[in-house]
């Protein structure tokens, strides 16, 4: 992909942002209307692209036959997401160089139409996110489809255009498995690795146990996450 | 039995009700823009609102015209392993059973052994016209095996896991590991069925795993000193049996239910079939209909005693398929409302007197069950809310089941013989975050009628409806030593309870095991507040182990008494306020010299060693979906240094 594929696509987001609006008030409508109901436990193979803008199928590139885990967040977002993010940290080295080898991880925006690659690379460089965790942005209604198809909703419709109400989900599966769950993204690291590791990798699919790289102290014992409202 | 008077009475207060429920959802529907028309609001005939504004809101049933074609099943009753118990089983030279490992084994050894195994069954039937799907069941079968208990016959119930290996890609959805918990039998952890411990299923030569779950089969309030369970009268409700004291007798629950606890997995390992009913026997509720011995209940037993598990199920519209979204955090709804396995079964029933244990097993959705026939709800009397008897029977016109929630009924069909009557639900819900209580359901409605009985020939029935059952055990605030509260929040899209959220990992944890959250002093009382602050959702809050007594629910004192292990908490119950006692385990001295291994396989030797993790249990919201997005809490009953 060169870079001027990258900016056309970049163009084309920030065109979307038209497209973002019209689907808050799509929302309202949406009360008196039967929507149909999406396809069940299908992922949605739309274009997404990571911090270094390189573009992937999501399905197809970033999924299939993977061990994965995905959150939700955005740049802007002063709430539960640098909370997250710094967990979710110490959930990687805990992987001890296993992410992008073993699991994946994947973080896509909410706020698509603000968070173009080059921020989520700066994003990612505050955080000094290594190999394996990529980023992930693309066209307002892609990235809808994808926090829609993956559970990052709420029914409440004024609370479902709300970010915050995303942002402190993780969830986890092994595709090839079809074996999907979720838990909380700030839980305590340990609880995070164990969920994971006890279900769709290593003892979850009756592999050898992978000892986990514990941290010398463990950041967080229970987090006070900040409420949607 | 009524007079015509109070029948009349009823039958107003009745219509009411309901015209007053039909004019507010239809101007709740005008205000909203939903509704327009001039549409009538009651049937000629007085019957329930037509409904038309919430019409719109039924599921639209993925199957069609297949309604009451095909028998109901009863599951049959699982019968003990006999001659000697395990000891006999084929299986047991390989995997012994270790009593040291159940807590008060010396108090009370199993006088029975059973043993089922959750297998897969690729042929499971929902409706004859459908093609067989894929469930995860107790000896492969939904609902499982009935298991009948007897107070002051305890027993050891194996569960072994038999289903497909962890990586089998064949698995569409679920988690092959097992972990069972007795909902909501006295129980000591180990055999509770928390959310840890589970069973992995067969792995290349190795066999799957098992628990094996001690049931004491004695009322709470066994440890405590004989003659501390008298009532007001001064009359002594405590059990003596062999010299053995055996507690409360007004502790007796008659109905409880087996299901799947594996955390984070639980929604989906219920849904595909883990789910079995336990009926409750003891001195006086003997089974026996026609017993002459005094005192004695005589409820409707043998074939007229029927175990009904209620199963929210989703078809794949192409397939037919059962499906489940493993992707729906708030609780998933299905699109028929499924009666012992079945899509809209009939059921033939002679003309007289039956009881009922009906289960709403979820995952998520509640019910309103109202039973119909001739365009009218047909009364019905309650005897039972949440495993436990009332202290009296109470007669009612429809019942209100969330989920998980468990209730026995007499329904009285000796006047019907050559009739038709329908169980259904009125209650609508759009989404697991609540049902919409205030609203009803047209319940003659074919998409709302869950389940046809064809009442045949009238036959004697020695059965009776006892004018009263065991008062409850008083509820005395001098006891309280500790007042608690717990607010359930929802944040960043995931449940919290007091802004903390739960991991099973916790629990396996030395540091954290060391010096647990909720610390609950042995043989105490305490005052719980279960308040939710997340607007508008509705939880089924389960408390494990012991059953409590709600004082007031938004500082309103609850018009009927009941004693539970399910309480309300949500919209129109923000803050409810319970007492509750927790007794007799953790046994002391095996707190305190806890055995190191509890079967040959897998036993990590870090694992089992902290004492504190054999006096631990769970509170959980019982929407499953909530549950397995972490709305849990555990908690620790700690000896005092002085108990024996």
């Amino acid at each position: 992909m060169t870079s001027n594929n990258a900016m056309n696509r970049r163009q084309a987001m920030r065109l979307g942002m038209g497209g973002g609006a019209a689907l808050i008030a799509a929302g309202g409508a949406q009360a008196s209307e039967r929507k149909p109901r999406r396809p069940l436990n299908v992922i949605p193979n739309v274009e997404v692209f990571d911090q270094d803008g390189r573009p992937y199928r999501f399905h197809d590139d970033l999924v299939k036959n993977k061990v994965v885990m995905v959150n939700a967040f955005y740049a802007e977002c002063g709430g539960a997401c640098p909370l997250v993010t710094e967990n979710l940290k110490v959930v990687y080295d805990m992987f001890d160089g296993r992410v992008g080898r073993d699991i994946h991880m994947y973080t896509f925006t909410l706020q698509p139409e603000r968070d173009t690659p080059e921020l989520l690379k700066q994003y990612a460089e505050v955080y000094g996110i290594g190999p394996g965790w990529k980023f992930l942005t693309g066209k307002p209604a892609d990235m809808e489809e994808i926090r829609q198809a993956l559970g990052f909703t709420d029914v409440d419709r004024e609370i479902d255009i709300l970010n915050d109400s995303h942002t402190g989900i993780l969830r986890y599966g092994n595709d090839a498995l079809k074996r999907w769950a979720a838990c909380p993204a700030a839980g305590r690291p340990e609880g995070i690795y164990f969920s994971i590791t006890s279900s769709v990798m290593d003892a979850g699919i009756g592999q050898p146990k992978v000892p986990a790289k514990l941290p010398q102290e463990p950041a967080h014992q229970h987090h006070h996450a900040s409420s949607a409202t | 039995m009524m007079t015509n008077k109070q029948k009349s009475i009823r039958r107003q207060l009745e219509l009411l009700h309901q015209a007053t429920a039909a004019r507010l959802t239809r101007r709740d529907a005008i205000k909203m823009g939903i509704v327009t028309s001039g549409a009538g609001i009651l049937n000629t005939g007085g019957a329930l609102a037509q409904s038309g504004d919430v019409d719109d809101k039924v599921p639209s049933p993925s199957v069609k015209g297949y309604e009451f074609t095909e028998e109901m099943p009863v599951p049959p009753v699982m019968q003990p392993v006999q001659p000697s118990g395990l000891l006999a089983h084929p299986s047991y030279a390989a995997n012994p059973h270790y009593p040291a490992f159940h807590q008060y084994w010396n108090k009370f050894p199993a006088k029975k052994y059973y043993y089922t195994s959750v297998r897969e069954n690729k042929n499971h039937n929902f409706h004859g016209k459908l093609p067989n799907s894929t469930i995860w069941g107790f000896d492969g079968t939904f609902p499982g095996t009935t298991i009948d208990l007897k107070y002051g016959e305890p027993v050891v119930l194996r569960i072994k896991n038999d289903l497909p290996a962890l990586n089998d890609p064949s698995i569409t959805y679920g988690i092959p590991q097992t972990i069972n918990h007795l909902h909501n039998f006295h129980t000591a952890p180990e055999s509770d069925g928390c959310p840890w411990d589970w069973a992995n299923p067969p792995a290349g030569n190795l066999p799957g795993e098992y628990n094996d779950c001690h049931y004491t089969m004695a009322r709470a309030g066994f440890s405590e000193p004989p003659g501390s369970h008298k009532d007001s009268s001064g009359k002594d409700w405590g059990v003596y049996r062999n010299g053995e004291y055996g507690g409360d007798a007004r502790e007796t629950l008659s109905f409880v239910f087996t299901h799947q606890h594996r955390p984070e997995f639980t929604a989906a390992n219920v849904y595909k079939g883990q789910a079995k009913i336990g009926r409750l026997f003891d001195e006086v509720d003997t089974g026996n209909e026609q017993d002459t011995a005094p005192g004695a209940y005589r409820l409707p037993s043998g074939p007229y005693d029927v175990p009904i598990v209620i199963a929210d199920k989703h078809f794949d519209a192409e397939t037919g398929l059962l499906i489940f979204d493993q992707f729906n955090t708030d609780g998933f709804l299905g699109d028929h409302l499924t009666v012992n396995g079945k899509i809209q079964p009939f059921f033939r029933v002679k003309a007289r007197k039956y009881r009922f244990r009906i289960l709403n097993i979820g995952p998520a959705r509640f019910v309103r069950l109202v039973l119909r026939h001739n365009g009218q709800n047909l009364p019905f009397t309650k005897i039972n809310d949440n495993g436990n008897m009332l202290e009296s029977p109470i007669v009612l016109t429809q019942s209100e089941q969330w989920a998980a929630e468990r209730n026995e009924y007499i329904v009285d069909f000796s006047k019907l013989s050559g009739k038709s009557v329908y169980l259904c639900n009125n209650m609508p819900m759009e989404s697991g975050r609540k049902a919409i209580r205030e609203k009803f359901l047209d319940p003659d409605l074919v998409d709302n009628q869950l389940l046809k009985f064809v009442v045949e020939e009238a036959v004697p029935d020695p059965s009776r409806i006892p004018l009263k059952f065991r008062p409850f055990p008083e509820v005395k605030l001098a006891e309280v030593v500790k007042k608690r509260h717990f607010r359930f929040e929802r944040g960043n899209g995931m449940w919290q309870i007091n802004g903390k959220l739960w991991d099973s990992e916790a629990d396996h944890n030395p540091k954290l095991l060391a010096n647990p959250e909720v610390q609950i002093q042995r043989n105490t009382a305490e005052l719980w507040t279960l308040e939710s602050s997340s607007g508008g959702w509705h939880h089924p809050i389960h408390i494990h182990f012991e059953e409590g007594h709600v004082l007031r629910t938004d500082g309103k004192v609850p018009k009927v008494r009941t004693r539970q292990d399910v309480y309300r908490v949500g919209r129109d119950h923000n803050k409810v306020e319970i007492f509750i006692r927790f007794r007799d385990f953790p046994e002391p001295n095996y707190y305190r010299n806890p055995p190191k291994q509890r079967r040959p396989y897998g036993d990590d030797p870090t694992k089992h060693r902290h004492p504190n993790e054999h006096n631990r249990w769970v509170m959980h919201c019982h929407n499953l979906s909530h549950e397995d997005h972490a709305m849990m809490q555990t908690f620790h009953i700690m000896p005092k240094s002085t108990d024996v």
